[in-house]
């Protein structure tokens, strides 16, 4: 199980670093493009579908390391045990906008999915699909740092 | 009863610790369930909020700047600036408010500005007798000058909220403004200096060393200038301006300085991907907000409750600086971007206040709102990077705030400090 993980985030890191990478060179191809054979229709909608996808997952691996921005000072006041339960009470509530944004977004995939993007001619769905996904592993997240606070609240030494 | 609602929740998740990308989130949640509207307005407006090419310029940005960090171009721009400054009373400090100019070109975001600088930056001057609190403040409030110089994903985020104002002339009206507030920021370490009996540096340079620093600082401030004249020229937008110079930075570090390996990439993407995903999902929730206050009709309510005030041009840019100090007080830059930018901005118009110019003071003043508590992302960020408490870094800050705030009022009340760059290049550029 453990290796699953481990292999499921390796290869989760590299799609988004490659969602990176993809949309430099995806940009500069345009730009070169431009100047010899003439625009491409392709790049600017492929570069912000990897933008979405890429952005929007990466944040889960921000919000595991407790990197978005929020003021902690009052919480840090607590002390650990206090704070320990607070920490776990808005990763539940962030739980429940997940849950209502994955909801919400049911009804949207289905309008959306049998239109085509203007360039690319994929599925409108495809990067709607991000912001579910994500919030489902923002669900994930939430429910490790929910565990990780009450084995913390238990033992704050 | 649906924003006192929303308002509510915003302060007690705010003040809780929630991060703020999930605190509006959560309210505007809160604020759909109480007005009755369906919750598919969430995933909607938070997909119409980063569904933008102009937005792909942020990542591309930042990834420049994770490039020159990672290829260890910092140390070139502190040499290049202690060389300038470092022998007036203060020095380090200067050297950081200078270091930060030159920063600015590379990266546009005051986060970046405080990690890599304040790193390297307050350590030294602990070491040289400053304050830790005072290396620190010098280090938050110089961290501003990054996302005002270009190029800056500040005016990036703006243009795109707001429309209708160029992100070319943005970043021209940004640096005259950015080296003003830099020289705000010097006056004010010398006078602390020269009260404390803060240091200079005595010893001087080969000028074997500073041929080496200048030429290294080169290649890396040719950067903005590459960008700015692509974007004014009509080569790049500003999107595609981002994407090259970040080719270009690969360029430098890993074949012309060989400071970046190639196994080293992988991190630098994926470092880019967790940096920019902060701003990003903060955009996302911030546009649902955007889209709630609007139907609440708090954008004509704010228009109308300026134009019954006053008539006056001056007088509304005089309480707009207030509102907005007091709006940067409570919420963070991109979300205050995204909600207040296309609200003011029309009323601006209708006062007749140039959009540039405009754009420039509106940001100035959000940015300034970094580093004021309680919800200073700037503040807490330098505290945690200098190692200090957050009263001593407040304490230390305050004169370095009140001196952007002057700056502030002249680019309010003297608009050619903001209008004529844009408009000069513009014309050689035929625009």
């Amino acid at each position: 199980m453990r290796s699953a993980f481990a292999l499921f985030d390796t290869a989760l890191r590299f799609a988004i670093g490659l969602s990176m990478a993809g949309i430099m060179l995806a940009i500069c191809l345009q730009v070169v493009a431009r100047g010899t054979i003439g625009a491409l229709p392709w790049p600017e909608e492929l570069s912000v579908i990897l933008m979405i996808w890429g952005l929007l997952l990466a944040a889960a691996y921000v919000l595991n390391e407790r990197g978005h921005v929020g003021i902690t000072y009052f919480v840090e006041r607590l002390g650990p045990k206090t704070g320990a339960l607070l920490v776990a009470a808005m990763h539940l509530l962030i739980i429940l906008f997940a849950a209502a944004v994955i909801y919400g977004s049911l009804d949207k995939l289905g309008s959306v999915a049998r239109l085509r993007t203007g360039a690319l001619g994929i599925s409108r769905a495809v990067p709607n699909l991000a912001i579910p996904v994500a919030c489902a592993l923002y669900i994930v997240v939430s429910i490790r740092i929910i565990l990780e606070s009450f084995e913390q609240w238990r033992n704050p030494g | 009863m649906t924003i006192l609602a929303l308002a509510v929740t915003f302060v007690v998740l705010t003040v809780l610790g929630m991060p703020i990308a999930f605190v509006i989130g959560s309210a505007c949640l809160v604020a759909l369930l109480i007005s009755g509207q369906s919750l598919t307005l969430l995933s909607h407006f938070m997909y119409i909020g980063v569904d933008s090419f102009v937005l792909v310029a942020v990542p591309m940005f930042v990834l420049t700047g994770e490039i020159m960090l990672k290829g260890r171009m910092t140390g070139a721009l502190t040499d290049f600036a202690d060389v300038i400054v470092g022998r007036i009373r203060g020095g380090m400090g200067h050297t950081n408010i200078a270091a930060s100019v030159f920063f600015a070109g590379i990266t546009g975001s005051a986060s970046a500005d405080t990690t890599a600088l304040g790193s390297v930056l307050i350590p030294t001057m602990a070491e040289k007798g400053y304050s830790r609190a005072y290396a620190t403040a010098v280090t938050i409030a110089s961290s501003v000058i990054g996302p005002i110089i270009p190029p800056s994903l500040t005016f990036v985020i703006y243009a795109m909220a707001v429309g209708g104002v160029s992100v070319g002339e943005l970043f021209l009206a940004g640096i005259i403004p950015g080296v003003l507030v830099a020289i705000a920021l010097m006056v004010m370490n010398y006078r602390i200096s020269l009260a404390r009996n803060y240091e200079k540096r005595t010893e001087r340079y080969s000028v074997g060393f500073v041929l080496t620093t200048v030429r290294r600082s080169l290649l890396v401030l040719v950067m903005p200038v590459l960008i700015v004249v692509g974007v004014l020229s009509g080569d790049f937008t500003a999107t595609e301006a981002a994407a090259v110079a970040s080719i270009y930075a690969l360029v430098i570090c890993m074949v012309v300085t060989r400071t970046l390996k190639f196994r080293e990439l992988p991190d630098v993407f994926f470092s880019t991907a967790k940096t920019s995903s902060i701003m990003f999902l903060l955009l996302a929730t911030s546009s649902v907000l955007s889209y709630i206050l609007a139907t609440q009709g708090v954008p004509t309510m704010i228009a109308n409750s300026f134009q019954a005030v006053t008539d006056n041009k001056y007088v509304f840019l005089m309480l707009m600086n207030i509102s907005l100090l007091m709006i940067g007080l409570v919420l963070d830059l991109f979300p205050a971007i995204i909600i207040f930018g296309p609200i003011f901005a029309g009323i601006a118009q209708s006062y007749g206040v140039d959009p540039v110019q405009f754009g420039v003071v509106f940001c100035v003043n959000l940015l300034i709102g970094l580093n004021t508590p309680p919800v200073g992302s700037g503040l807490f960020l330098g505290a945690a990077v200098g190692k200090v408490r957050l009263e001593d870094l407040i304490r230390e800050v305050r004169p370095f705030i009140l001196m952007e705030i002057v700056v502030l009022l002249i680019l309010t009340y003297v608009p050619f400090l903001t209008t004529t760059l844009p408009r000069t290049v513009m014309g050689f550029f035929g625009g």
